[in-house]
């Protein structure tokens, strides 16, 4: 730990107006599980940033917060630069979210997954269709748009349902470890993937790993989380330039900051 | 998918997508279907033969137990009255299969929509299903007079419930994330349902059709059976009961082969329908190259 301090941040980036800003945030489940405890984090436009931790540190029923599925038992999830609340006054956050599993329809060709979104917002079908096939073509899946989940590998559907949370041109995607099923010659290529969408499209992307090496490579930003209960411990800066490719992977400083990343992690778990 | 050079990623993962089996077909059905079709159509025609030769060689009388060549004849010589008879039994088992379908499906979406309705009306549900329908056949021919209607009732009584409680189950089936996508983009009630619940509880529906499919056909001849000895129907059971009285065995025989090969038709169709719907996506209806 001698040399990590340079790189271990306490504060975030520059100041600028977070996108989401999270406030004492609490979560107790109802078997008295503290997930999360007293959590404060802002997200700013357009960066990319990963929640790195141990099982059970409460990242994934963070992002669960951020999304509204779950209710916070304590805290606050702000959206200070968020549009105004939709018609029927509900704040409607543009939102797009990856979970462990593809989650697709298996009744569904690869099209129709891509559309939902578009399809639950009432957008009329041929621009929907028009805006899915081409969102499908970004995620390098032209030509399989009727092809059946259960037709495609496990990298094709999980580029599937990436193209499903894009879809929506979201401000901010949530991921819960999307990769963590796939074998490591498929997640490096769908991490050089979810880069390349990310520097064109430039939304704000929390990405829940446990694995260092992979929130190295992807973030400007690394929130290391503890777990029991569930708390951020420290933050990591990656100020390596984009785009990152193979060069970044095998250079000294991405060893460099790995070795900070494996560091923070376990002061993490041991502490 | 070489050609897709203009794409803004590097390449997919598509050498890992599966492979399914491709297979030569005979007749139009795959070639691994046909020992399955075969194997029981030459054991029945070993057993029809057997059968035959004991009548031939024991000399039985025909009223005691008619030879298969017997009862053909007879099915092919007493067809209009038989014909007459198969027609009544099968409109009521599809009219009891049709009214057992939409009232399932109807109920089993009132039902996951409406927790208090289900907590009130399904253990009626169940003690319908669970009363032998023969017992409660006098009951219903009595109180509703008509007697078509009244078989209709009692095989849908028999019917229902397999499709009531297996859409129940595919309808709350859905994955649970596919529930957390369609919260998180604001999905209507009626989205939800149409989109999701619906589609997920397909599978476990047609699991519940087949069954019922069956289960009609026996409501509607069991029905027949209570009603038929007030003399008071007219279709295949109350046609076995007639010839019993008659001792015109070979008839019997033959009403009773009708009623089955009716059932296995029922059984095929409704996986037919299944398969069809079924076979682009569902787990079930694949076969994987090992």
């Amino acid at each position: 730990m001698a040399n990590a301090g340079s790189a271990l941040v306490a504060g975030g980036p520059a100041k600028r107006r977070p996108l989401v800003s999270i406030r004492g945030l609490s979560k107790k489940f109802s078997n008295g599980t503290l997930a999360l405890r007293d959590v404060d984090l802002d997200l700013y436009p357009g960066e990319f940033v990963s929640l790195l931790g141990p099982s059970g540190c409460g990242k994934s029923t963070l992002l669960r917060i951020v999304s509204d599925l779950s209710a916070p038992s304590a805290g606050t999830v702000d959206w200070p630069g968020a549009d105004s609340a939709d018609a029927y006054g509900h704040e409607e956050h543009s939102l797009g979210f990856v979970f462990q599993e593809p989650t697709l329809m298996p009744w569904a060709p690869a099209l129709e997954n891509v559309l939902l979104p578009l399809r639950l917002k009432h957008m009329p079908m041929t621009e929907a269709r028009e805006r899915a096939a081409a969102m499908l073509e970004l995620v390098g899946l032209r030509g399989f748009e009727k092809s059946y989940p259960r037709e495609l590998s496990g990298g094709m559907k999980m580029r599937v349902s990436i193209a499903r949370a894009l879809v929506t041109e979201p401000k901010v995607l949530l991921m819960d470890e999307p990769f963590a099923a796939l074998d490591e010659i498929t997640r490096h290529k769908l991490n050089d993937d979810l880069l390349t969408l990310w520097e064109a499209n430039r939304f704000t992307a929390v990405f829940v790993t446990h694995s260092v090496f992979e929130s190295v490579y992807l973030s400007q930003r690394i929130v290391v989380m503890a777990a029991r209960p569930g708390r951020v411990m420290s933050e990591l800066m990656v100020d390596a330039p984009f785009p990152r490719d193979n060069l970044f992977r095998t250079s000294p400083e991405y060893a460099h900051l790995c070795r900070l990343g494996s560091e923070a992690l376990l002061k993490a778990i041991n502490a | 998918m070489s050609e897709a050079t203009t794409t803004a990623v590097r390449g997919t993962d598509q050498e890992n997508a599966p492979v399914f089996a491709v297979e030569e077909t005979v007749l139009g059905i795959p070639k691994s279907r046909w020992p399955g079709i075969l194997a029981p159509l030459v054991t029945g025609a070993f057993f029809l033969g057997f059968w035959e030769f004991m009548v031939w060689l024991k000399n039985i009388p025909p009223y005691l137990l008619p030879s298969p060549s017997v009862i053909a004849t007879t099915l092919v010589t007493d067809w209009p009255t038989l014909s007459i008879a198969l027609g009544v039994t099968l409109r009521i088992t599809f009219a009891a299969l049709i009214a057992a379908v939409s009232v399932g499906v109807a109920l089993a979406i009132v039902f996951t929509q409406s927790k208090w309705l289900e907590r009130s009306l399904l253990p009626y549900a169940v003690i319908l299903q669970v009363t032998p329908v023969v017992s409660i056949a006098p009951l219903i021919i009595i109180w509703v007079g008509d007697v078509n209607l009244s078989l209709l009732i009692c095989a849908w009584l028999v019917a229902f419930f397999p499709i009531l409680s297996n859409t129940i189950l595919g309808l709350n089936s859905a994955d649970h994330n596919l529930v957390a996508l369609f919260q998180l983009y604001r999905a209507s009630r009626w989205q939800t349902l149409r989109y999701l619940r619906l589609p997920a509880a397909l599978p476990y529906f047609l699991g519940g059709l087949k069954i019922s499919g069956g289960l009609a056909l026996i409501g509607a001849v069991v029905a027949e059976f209570v009603a038929g000895t007030g003399g008071t129907a007219s279709g295949l059971a109350y046609r076995i009961l007639e010839s019993g009285y008659q001792l015109k065995i070979p008839r019997m025989f033959a009403a009773l082969l009708m009623i089955s090969l009716s059932g296995i038709a029922i059984f095929l169709a409704t996986s037919y329908v299944s398969h069809r719907l079924l076979h682009r996506w569902h787990e079930s209806a694949i076969k994987r190259e090992s």
